[in-house]
């Protein structure tokens, strides 16, 4: 489809949203009417209306709503032709529409039509960056960090400049220091939030107390970070927010014998921008987790053959699905099943019939909980790196995936050179200090596809997926100048710097994964032999 | 190019389908607000197939479609109905009125003129 068509279909979604809010209302002063005085003809142009709104709604995009259209449609389908209407009708149908203006409102403020959605997703790829902080060495390091992952920021020290260039041009980003969050600043950050298209705020501060914190807060700030730790973790948050690819969507499945009731809960966690898969059956549930891989269970309790408890106990016992976090959905409010469900390894228990947003917030908070969780079990707590087994294990992979796609993949091994004189003189805090710094510069110089660990105390490995042998020793020689280039300080501000040797092999030159990790060990060998702080490249 | 006579009562429908069928399409489309405006603009426009809302106010799609097959001109003008209720029993009852296809609503406005032209590819099947 060309730009201009897409351009026009874009004009329609937009102006249907703006439409709609008075739709609402307007169908809503329909039916107080009609309530106070009902005429056949006044209820099937009623009926017609909600019709209507139904096929339109889903068709620009607002499933939840179209949804909630249909359930009211189908009851009024059945009485309109009637020639009185009954109290308990109008409460229905009052009740029914309650619900849909509510979950209309609901639906338009976490997600609208696609191309407010689409407008929120430049947003993230948005690569300019706002800095607002005094401490000028703060800054320029942060400006090079985030340079060197391709962002562009600019720093602004003086409150009128920040709130000119934000009205001209809005960031992807925003990080504030917040010591120098006064009054004026604080009217900006907020005015911010009442935007359209709201920009992320990140705040840092020397001070980690609760009072600094709830002032970042009440400006809006999405993190905190304290100045004195590592620019790594600021750094990666940011790509968090702005790049693309680590927005992946959570995939959900949901286990309910309930076929309609299944969709519905799919469509409101698909408009929360979730991928969703739904299966009728428990007794299917091994073969979709097998396909499907999703990152969280939504499981009914009562349904025949197998009820969720049961379903949740045996996925408990098996290993590979010990970790995928479960929340419960029933009609049941008897707080000791609950109790027996979280027992049996549910992590959460929801009520029918359940608010979409509440829904939404259920799934979101649980599996967002369990990626971190399951983070720690994979990384290096010192690096945040991986961790050996999960090197090895990622090799494996990257590899039968290089073999399966006809490419190449270099493996490196990085070895800091003289590390134990520096843990002896300096002491080990430095020595830390050193492999934070190598991890960093690793994260913030390789790609998104690539693998970097923590191979063992002063080893790290980087799996480099998609690289022929000459594209990896030009990388880590990048990498080596900018680590050498570091400045490092001892505890009585001494100043001084480390290196590092590399060894690098390449696949198909070694096709499995002992004899790359063996021949990467023997030409970092061979790097340190011929004088350290340089890398080599083993040919079989 | 086909040419499609389009009813449809919902004015935000007919705007989306529009650019579904004319730009992404490339039909050649007439629409009609109702089933009187149908059968009044047929003989002039004289479409290859019809596109009809089931659900409009006064004559709605079937009913249209009836009144149309009971001339001879139009006895087998091959026809698609557009719901948002697809039920089974209502499903036969049209079926029964020998249509290409009953089209769910909502669509998907870059997928409606792809189930259009398989319809259409289909309509030797229908005895048309």
């Amino acid at each position: 489809m060309d730009t201009k068509t897409q351009g026009k279909l874009d004009a329609l979604y937009v102006e249907y949203a703006r439409k709609l809010p008075d739709r609402i209302k307007q169908l809503n002063e329909q039916w107080c009417h009609i309530a106070g005085q009902w005429t056949q003809e006044a209820m099937q142009d009623f009926h017609r209306a909600i019709h209507g709104l139904c096929g339109s709604s889903g068709t620009y995009g607002y499933h939840e709503l179209s949804v909630s259209a249909r359930v009211l449609e189908v009851y009024l389908k059945k009485i309109v032709e009637d020639k009185k209407i009954t109290d308990e009708e109008i409460l229905k149908i009052t009740e029914l529409m309650d619900e849909m203006t509510k979950i209309f409102f609901i639906s338009s403020q976490s997600r609208s039509h696609p191309v407010v959605a689409n407008q929120i997703k430049s947003m993230k790829q948005n690569k300019l960056i706002y800095i607002f902080q005094k401490d000028k060495k703060y800054s320029s390091e942060l400006k090079k960090n985030l340079g060197s992952m391709g962002y562009d920021s600019i720093v602004f020290e003086d409150v009128l400049f920040f709130s000119e260039a934000i009205k001209k041009t809005l960031p992807g980003l925003i990080i504030v220091d917040s010591d120098y969050l006064d009054k004026n600043e604080m009217t900006i950050l907020q005015q911010l939030h009442q935007q359209d298209i709201p920009v992320t705020l990140f705040c840092i501060s020397s001070h980690g107390d609760l009072q600094t914190r709830l002032k970042a807060i009440r400006a809006g700030s999405a993190a905190f970070f304290l100045k004195s730790n590592e620019l790594y973790y600021l750094t990666k948050a940011v790509d968090q927010v702005c790049a693309s690819s680590v927005s992946e969507a959570l995939r959900v499945l949901i286990v309910d014998d309930s076929h309609s009731l299944a969709e519905y809960y799919s469509l409101i966690l698909q408009a929360a921008g979730m991928e969703v898969c739904y299966i009728t059956n428990p007794l299917d549930v091994l073969e979709a987790l097998n396909d499907f891989r999703p990152g969280l269970l939504l499981l009914d309790i009562y349904m025949p053959d197998c009820s969720g408890l049961e379903l949740a106990a045996v996925l408990r016992q098996e290993s590979s699905y010990a970790g995928i976090p479960i929340v419960f959905l029933s009609t049941e409010d008897d707080r000791f099943k609950q109790l027996a469900a979280l027992n049996l390894g549910g992590d959460d228990f929801l009520t029918k019939p359940v608010l979409p947003q509440h829904l939404v917030a259920a799934v979101r908070s649980r599996a967002k909980r369990a990626s971190v969780l399951s983070s720690y079990m994979t990384k290096d707590s010192l690096t945040g790196l991986l961790n050996h087994t999960n090197v090895l294990q990622h090799l494996e992979i990257e590899l039968s995936r290089a073999s399966r796609f006809d490419s190449t993949l270099c493996f490196m091994m990085i070895d800091i050179d003289h590390f134990k004189l520096v843990n002896d003189t300096y002491g080990h805090v430095t020595g830390d200090h050193v492999l934070r710094k190598l991890s960093e510069v690793l994260l913030t110089s390789l790609r998104k596809t690539d693998l970097a660990g923590r191979y063992g105390g002063e080893e790290f490995a980087v799996i480099l997926p998609n690289t022929t042998a000459e594209a990896a020793v030009e990388l880590c020689a990048r990498i080596r100048v900018q680590f050498s280039q570091c400045v490092f300080k001892t505890e009585d501000g001494q100043d001084f710097s480390v290196s590092f040797s590399a060894g690098i092999a390449a696949y198909p030159d070694f096709s499995d994964t002992k004899n790359l990790i063996k021949s990467a060990d023997r030409a970092l060998y061979q790097a340190k032999h011929e004088g350290r702080n340089r890398e080599k490249i083993f040919r079989g | 190019m086909i040419k499609i006579l389009y009813a449809e009562d919902e004015e935000d429908i007919r705007a989306i389908a529009k650019i579904a069928l004319e730009e992404i399409g490339g039909f050649t489309v007439k629409y009609c607000q109702n089933g009187n405006e149908t059968l009044q603009a047929i003989d002039e426009f004289q479409p290859d197939l019809l596109l009809l809302d089931v659900m409009m106010p006064g004559m709605d799609g079937p009913a249209t479609l009836k009144k149309l097959r009971e001339k001879p001109k139009y006895k087998n003008i091959p026809a698609i109905f557009m719901t948002a209720k697809i039920q089974p029993n209502e499903l036969m009852q049209y079926q029964e009125m020998n249509v290409l296809d009953v089209i769910a609503k909502p669509f998907d406005p870059m997928k409606l003129s792809e189930i259009i032209r398989s319809a259409w590819d289909r309509r030797g099947d229908n005895g048309h």
